[in-house]
C-alpha cells in the first residue's frame, strides 16, 4: 500500500469504524503490507498460508 | 514514493540496434519532454520497453499486435547478423530520480541462433539497483518485482502509461464493467481481497489443526466447510455472470455504433433517438422513479402505526380533554410555573400568597402531579401533530402517488416509443441493419438475466455468509471449552473477526471510492474542458456507468466531441491516478491525434499545468504538434534538450533516437 495516499485513508478509515479490535487492525494491516511485497510474484499459496500462520501465532502471543 | 525517469537506454531492443540512451532533464516548472516520431517508428516501443523492463510485458500498440507477434524481442538486424550457434541480447535500462535516491532497473533477455540455424530467445532476468541504508543493493531475480510495485504497482502502469487512442476511446467503448474494474485496480482492492481470500484459506488450516475434537465440533466443522464451498461455487458463478454482463456489454457498444453511424439515414437518426431514450430512462427517470416509491415507502411505513391505532389515539385525546376539563389534568401549568409563583410569592394577579394558596401550591408541586400534566401537555401535542397527520394522509398519499403515476407513465410513453423505433429498424430491408437489431435485442436479454442471476446469486452469497458466521462463532465458543483446543480458538477468533471487518471494508471503501473519484473526475473536467459552461456534473453512478450532466440537465455523454472524450478520459485517468497515491511519470502515446487544432491548442496549454510537478512525457508525430500554437504552449513547459526525434531507416527495421529541434518529416534515413 502506497504511503499518505487518498485511497489508503479511506481504506483505512472504513477498518478503524468498523472495528475496535487492535488485534483484528494490526492483523489486517500487517496482511494488506504483505499482499503487496507479493503482488505480481509466483509465490505458492503454501508459503503465504505459512507467512500468515506465522503473523497470526505472532498477534495471538504477544 | 515520487519517481521519475532520468534516462531510457535501450539495447538491442526491437528496432533500437545498439545502445540507444534518451536522458530527460528533470526541472520542477518545465515537466514536458516530447518524443516525435512518424506512425511505426517506434513510439510505442518506447512505451513497450518502460513496461517490458518494469513488468516483462509489452501491451501498447496493440493494433500493430500481428506485426510484433512472433517477432523476437532482440532486434532482428542483430539476429541476423549472428552465425549458426551464436548469440546476443537485448537489455531495457531505467534510471529513476526517486526521493530515496537514484534507482537503476533492468531487464536483459539472450537469444540467438541454435545449431541448427533456429532462433530463440531466453527468459528475461530482471535487476533493480537501488539505495538502501546509504549504499546501492543490486537485488536480481526474486524480490524484484515486489520491489518495483512499491514504485508503481502493476496494475495501475495503465493509469500512467497511456496509450492515446485508447484513452480518446475510454468512455466511447468502455462499459461500466470496465469503469469498475478501474476503480478496483486503483482503490487496490484486490490487494484487499487477495488478503480475504488468503483469510479464508489459513482458516481452513486453522480448523484441521483442532487437536481435541468432539462430535459437535466434527458437526460444525462440517457444515462450515460446506458453506465455504458453496460460497466458493456461487462466487465462480457470479463471475462467470459478470464476465457474460462485460461481453454483453462490448458487444452492444459495437453493435450500437454500427446502427448509430452507418448510411441509412433513417436507421441512424432512429437509433441516435433510441439511444437518447434508453439514457434519459435508465439514468435519469428509472432512479427517480426508484427514489420516489422508496420515499412513498418509508412514509406508509412511518404513518401506518397510527392509521391502524387511529381510534385508541382519538379516545385517548379526548379522555385528556376530559380530565383537563374537569381539573384533574392542567392543561397549562408547568412545574416550573408552580415553583416560580411559591418562590416569589406573589400570584400573577399582583397580590401576595396566602398561606392557604401557598399550602396549596406547595401541595400541587409535591405531589408530582407536574410530571404527569408534563406528560399529558406533551403527549396532547404529540397526539394533536399525530392526528394531524392522519388527516393529511390522503392527500398527502395522493400527492405522491400522482408524481409516481406521472413518472411512470412518462416513461411507458418512452418505452413504447422505444419499443416503435426497434420494429422500424426490424423493418428495414437490409439485411445488415436486421442482424445487428436482432443482436441488439439478443444482447440486451443476456444481459439482463445475467444482471438479474448475478443480484440473486449475491443475495444467496450474504446469506450464507451470515450463516458461516453463526457457524463460526459455535464453533468458537464448543473449541474454548477444551483447554487444548484454546490458543487454536485465538487464532481462528482473530482470522474469522479480520475476515468479517475485511468483507465489510471491500463494500464501503468502493463506494467511498467511486464517489471520491466522481468528485475527482468533475473537479478536474471542470478544469480541462474548453466549454466550461456548457457541462455540469459528472456522474458515476451505483452502476458505474458514467454520465456528463448538460447545463440543461441531460446526459450529453453521448453527444461529446472527440476532443470532450479525451478530455473526459484524462480527466478519469488524473482522478484515478491522485485516488491511488502513487507518484508516478505520465507518458502519453499519441496524444492529440484526431483532435481538431482548438482542442489541441486547448489541451497542450492546460496539461501540462493540470500535471504540474509530475514528469510528463508525450509521444507524438509530426501532425500532431504541426501547430503554432501548440509549438508555442508546449515550449512554455519544455526544456530544449527534452525534445528528441525518432529516425527511421527506410524499411522501418532500424530506428535511433537523437535530440533534435524540430520533427523527423524530413529527416528519414533512406538506407540506399
Amino acid at each position: 500500500m502506497t504511503n499518505d495516499a487518498e485511497i489508503n485513508q479511506i481504506i483505512m478509515e472504513v477498518i478503524d469504524q468498523h472495528c475496535a479490535d487492535d488485534r483484528v487492525k494490526r492483523f489486517i494491516h500487517e496482511a494488506l503490507r504483505h499482499e503487496l511485497n507479493i503482488w505480481n510474484r509466483s509465490v505458492s499459496s503454501r508459503t503465504i498460508l505459512e507467512s500468515y500462520e506465522l503473523l497470526v501465532d505472532k498477534i495471538v502471543k504477544e | 514514493m515520487k519517481f521519475s525517469i532520468s534516462s531510457l537506454e535501450l539495447t538491442n531492443y526491437r528496432q533500437y540496434i545498439g545502445t540507444q540512451e534518451i536522458d530527460f532533464t528533470i526541472d520542477g516548472s518545465k515537466n514536458v519532454a516530447v518524443i516525435c516520431g512518424r506512425n511505426g517508428a517506434g513510439k510505442s516501443n518506447l512505451l513497450n520497453a518502460l513496461t517490458w523492463c518494469l513488468y516483462g510485458v509489452e501491451v501498447h500498440g496493440l493494433r500493430h499486435a500481428e506485426k510484433l507477434k512472433g517477432m523476437p524481442i532482440i532486434n532482428s538486424t542483430v539476429i541476423d547478423s549472428l552465425g549458426n550457434s551464436q548469440s546476443a541480447h537485448a537489455e531495457v535500462k531505467v534510471h529513476l530520480k526517486t526521493d530515496m535516491g537514484p534507482w537503476t532497473i533492468m531487464r536483459k533477455m539472450e537469444g540467438g541462433k541454435n545449431e541448427r540455424g533456429e532462433v530463440w530467445e531466453g527468459e528475461t532476468e530482471l535487476t533493480v539497483i537501488w539505495p538502501f541504508e546509504d549504499q546501492d543493493k543490486v537485488v536480481i531475480g526474486d524480490g524484484t518485482q515486489a520491489l518495483i510495485n512499491t514504485l508503481l504497482p502493476e496494475a495501475l502502469r495503465g493509469f500512467f502509461f497511456i496509450d492515446g487512442e485508447q484513452l480518446h476511446n475510454f468512455f466511447r467503448v468502455s462499459s461500466s464493467a470496465e469503469i469498475s474494474q478501474a476503480i478496483d485496480y486503483v482503490s487496490q482492492l484486490e490487494l484487499v481481497k487477495k488478503a480475504l481470500e488468503h483469510f479464508t484459506s489459513l482458516e481452513k488450516v486453522l480448523h484441521k489443526q483442532v487437536t481435541k475434537t468432539t462430535p459437535r465440533i466434527r458437526e460444525l466443522q462440517h457444515k462450515i466447510d460446506y458453506i465455504e464451498s458453496d460460497i466458493e461455487n456461487r462466487h465462480e458463478e457470479i463471475e462467470k455472470k459478470e464476465r457474460e454482463i462485460l461481453d454483453a456489454e462490448g458487444d452492444l457498444i459495437t453493435v450500437k455504433d454500427f446502427l448509430k453511424n452507418n448510411s441509412v439515414e433513417n436507421v441512424s437518426s432512429l437509433e441516435r433517438e433510441r439511444q437518447l431514450l434508453e439514457t434519459d430512462i435508465h439514468k435519469d427517470k428509472q432512479p427517480r422513479l426508484r427514489s420516489l416509491e422508496s420515499e412513498r415507502n418509508a412514509y406508509l411505513v412511518d404513518i401506518a402505526p397510527f392509521i391502524y391505532l387511529k381510534k385508541p389515539i382519538e379516545s385517548t385525546y379526548s379522555l385528556i380533554n376530559e380530565k383537563v376539563e374537569k381539573g384533574e389534568l392542567p392543561s397549562d401549568i408547568k412545574e416550573t410555573f408552580v415553583l416560580e409563583l411559591i418562590e416569589r410569592g406573589r400570584c400573577i394577579c399582583g397580590n401576595d400568597l396566602s398561606s392557604e394558596a401557598r399550602a396549596t401550591l406547595e401541595e400541587f408541586a409535591n405531589a408530582s402531579l407536574s410530571d404527569l400534566s408534563e406528560v399529558a401537555i406533551s403527549g396532547k401535542t404529540t397526539i394533536n401533530y399525530i392526528l394531524s397527520q392522519i388527516e393529511e394522509f390522503a392527500s398527502t398519499i395522493d400527492k405522491k402517488s400522482i408524481q409516481i403515476d406521472a413518472l411512470r407513465s412518462e416513461i411507458l410513453k418512452k418505452q413504447l416509443r422505444v419499443e416503435e423505433i426497434s420494429k422500424k429498424i426490424k423493418g428495414c430491408n437490409i439485411d445488415e441493419v436486421k442482424f445487428y437489431e436482432d443482436r441488439r435485442d439478443q444482447l440486451v436479454t443476456i444481459k439482463a438475466r445475467s444482471i438479474q442471476t448475478k443480484e440473486g446469486l449475491t443475495s444467496q452469497v450474504a446469506l450464507a455468509q451470515v450463516k458461516k458466521q453463526q457457524y463460526e462463532k459455535e464453533l468458537a465458543k464448543e473449541l474454548r471449552k477444551e483447554e487444548e483446543n484454546r490458543a487454536l480458538s485465538e487464532k481462528l477468533k482473530l482470522v474469522t473477526d479480520s475476515e468479517n471487518v475485511l468483507r465489510e471494508t471491500i463494500d464501503i471503501t468502493k463506494t467511498r471510492i467511486r464517489k471520491q473519484v466522481e468528485k475527482n473526475t468533475t473537479a478536474n473536467f471542470q478544469k480541462l474542458i474548453r466549454k466550461k459552461e456548457a457541462f455540469k456534473d459528472v456522474v458515476i453512478d451505483e452502476e458505474y456507468a458514467v454520465s456528463v450532466i448538460h447545463a440543461y440537465g441531460y446526459n450529453a455523454l453521448n453527444d461529446l466531441s472527440a476532443g470532450e472524450y479525451l478530455v473526459l478520459g484524462l480527466s478519469f485517468m488524473s482522478a484515478l491516478v491522485s485516488i491511488s497515491g502513487f507518484q508516478a511519470p505520465v507518458i502519453i502515446d499519441t496524444p492529440l491525434g484526431k483532435l481538431d487544432a482548438e482542442h489541441k491548442d486547448h489541451i497542450t496549454s492546460m496539461l501540462p499545468e493540470f500535471l504540474s510537478g509530475t514528469q510528463l512525457v508525450l509521444l507524438v508525430t509530426p501532425d500532431e504538434i504541426d501547430n503554432q500554437k501548440v509549438k508555442e504552449n508546449l515550449t512554455q513547459f519544455l526544456i530544449p534538450s527534452n525534445f528528441y526525434a525518432i529516425i527511421e531507416n527506410e524499411p522501418c527495421t532500424e530506428a535511433e533516437v537523437t535530440q533534435a529541434k524540430t520533427c523527423p518529416e524530413a529527416e528519414v534515413k533512406h538506407s540506399g
